[in-house]
């Protein structure tokens, strides 16, 4: 059980961030969570999560930006003291590395880990809400 | 002061008859060495004796593909036992040039760089630091034999090390250096800003391997106090010592007894009057282990038509104006765009489009690639992307000898390569 998010090269540089979300909303996707990470040499990446991933990534490609699209990890943390860290608890206790992590609407939290469905599983199991492609995009 | 003041200072006609007979004597060398008859039979031209110096431009050129073809010693004209010394052009990936030196060849070459140096007042009082490379570029054992061959004490410091350098300098009162231009800015800086002149015995720096102005000669001059002279050479032609400024400062002479020495229009390729500029041919027309004639420079200058006042009638070229291809030189390390090519087409990662940007770093050179990345294989992380660059970087320095910066961009962010596009910009005059 997974999500699509796009990650975007970006050269470093004045207006670029503005592009992406202004052809976005141009093309009527709507950005549910995104993060940007900074190489320091010049380049970085964005990561999105829309609601409509086939198009944003087609209308990303139209104007000539290189994306990778990669299924990522999506849950609900409880918007309260310890949410957090109780869920980083489960990944903790089961030796589940996470590579990167952002949060996105609606209190839902993004994780990079080398084994979704294992993940996924295991969160389930401790009573937590995983949130597939579907749910993401109807939100 | 002269080194060998009857040769320095021999009549043009005498000039003409040794060159002749020096000629001659290589022609036929090259006619009883298969490989390298081979490449006159190729050209059409029948080896057989010159009767004037005038015969010269019937001989066809010869170019560094034409030494690259003869890999690895098509063109050696004596048995491999009497050879002592190698040299190679710098590259991995391409196919090198080599040069051969029988023991004479060594000892003539030394000679010659002892004449360059006796003229500029050096002596065996001197000593002589050589901040060169030493290894494969013959800026570095050149001139340290000519130097120990006139009697001065070498110091072989290479290149780099700023902080040792200045220790030398100062520890063993160094007197003359061998420096290239960008680096001799960088270490005056460093003498300037700490105020280590007046400590110092410095006179005189030869400065060769890149282009400089004249504007940064007299900033060194005045900087440093000292004498700036201009040397110039190629491994081909065995190194430094070809040409080598006198304290007139204006113009190098070129050894004529040694080498045999042509202006040629760029597009004809029909020898020029002195005094026009077009591009330089030289001939090494005294060695024994590899005698090349006619070999294309690709530097552009002209030959100083009148005599110089310093006595002696070898002719004088002047500072190189300018390549007819696209080498640039950084560092004082030549470097073609297609070595850097050859590297960046390797990795799959890396899109079609790049650019080379040359700029200063204070008076340090450096070389810039803008490359972009390749969309199919973006995987998506910042991860990979360190990894490349960093793969880039070292499989550069491994082919160009300078560590590069590498910049990853969008594709469709570099102006589109159409056809040979320029590659490369050089915002050196810029950036100083």
């Amino acid at each position: 059980m997974s999500i699509v998010e796009l990650a975007v090269f970006m050269e470093d540089k004045v207006g670029r961030l503005y592009e992406i979300t202004k052809l976005l909303a141009d093309k009527g996707i709507n950005i549910r969570g995104f993060a940007v990470s900074d190489s320091g040499t010049g380049f970085g990446i964005l990561r999105v999560i829309t609601n409509d991933s086939k198009n944003t990534i087609n209308a990303l490609k139209e104007r000539g930006f290189v994306v990778h699209e990669k299924k990522v990890l999506c849950v609900r943390v409880p918007d309260e003291v310890g949410g957090i860290a109780k869920t980083l608890s489960i990944f903790q206790s089961h030796d589940i590395n996470v590579h990167e992590m952002y949060a996105i609407v609606n209190s839902l939290i993004v994780f990079h880990v080398d084994n979704i469905e294992d993940a996924a599983y295991l969160l389930k199991h401790e009573g937590m809400e995983v949130i597939n492609q579907k749910a993401i995009e109807q939100i | 002061m002269f080194w060998d003041k009857p040769l320095e200072t021999i009549d043009c006609r005498s000039l003409q008859i040794l060159q002749l007979d020096r000629i001659n004597t290589a022609l036929e060398r090259i006619a009883a060495t298969p490989g390298y008859k081979s490449f006159y039979d190729s050209k059409k031209y029948k080896i057989k004796p010159l009767s004037s110096l005038e015969q010269m431009k019937d001989l066809p050129f010869t170019t560094k593909q034409d030494l690259r073809n003869s890999y690895p010693s098509g063109f050696l004209v004596t048995d491999m036992e009497k050879v002592v010394r190698m040299h190679s052009s710098s590259g991995t990936t391409g196919i090198p040039t080599v040069i051969y030196h029988t023991k004479n060849d060594i000892d003539n070459w030394s000679s010659l760089i002892a004449r360059c140096l006796c003229m500029i007042g050096m002596s065996d009082k001197d000593v002589f630091q050589n901040m060169m490379t030493y290894g494969m570029f013959t800026g570095g054992l050149g001139l340290h034999y000519g130097a120990e061959k006139l009697g001065a004490m070498v110091i072989p410091a290479g290149a780099g090390n700023t902080e040792r350098q200045l220790k030398f300098i100062k520890d063993f009162k160094t007197t003359v250096v061998h420096i290239t231009p960008s680096y001799a800015l960088h270490v005056s800086e460093i003498i300037e800003q700490r105020n280590l002149l007046d400590g110092l015995s410095l006179r005189i720096a030869l400065m060769g391997a890149e282009p400089y102005t004249e504007a940064t000669r007299l900033k060194l001059e005045e900087r440093l106090r000292i004498d700036v002279i201009n040397s110039y050479g190629l491994s081909e032609m065995n190194g430094p010592g070809v040409a080598f400024e006198c304290l007139e400062k204006e113009g190098m002479h070129v050894w004529e007894d040694n080498y045999y020495v042509e202006i040629v229009d760029t597009k004809t390729g029909m020898p020029l009057p002195d005094g026009e500029e077009g591009e330089l041919v030289l001939s090494a027309i005294n060695r024994e282990a590899m005698p090349i004639l006619r070999y294309r420079t690709h530097d552009l200058a002209f030959i100083y038509p009148e005599r110089c006042a310093c006595g002696r009638t070898h002719r004088k070229i002047s500072r190189i104006k300018g390549r007819t291809d696209d080498m640039f030189i950084i560092g004082g390390v030549n470097i073609f765009p297609s070595q850097i090519e050859e590297v960046l087409m390797k990795l799959p990662q890396v899109g079609s489009n790049y650019v080379i940007i040359l700029s200063k770093k204070g008076s340090l050179d450096k070389l810039s690639v803008r490359i972009e990345v390749n969309p199919d294989l973006f995987a998506g992380d910042l991860r990979h992307l360190t990894q490349l660059k960093e793969t880039i970087t070292r499989k550069l320095r491994e082919e160009i000898l300078i560590n590069p910066t590498i910049e990853l961009v969008e594709p469709g962010s570099l102006p589109p390569s159409q056809g040979k596009a320029v590659r490369v910009i050089d915002n050196r005059d810029k950036t100083v």
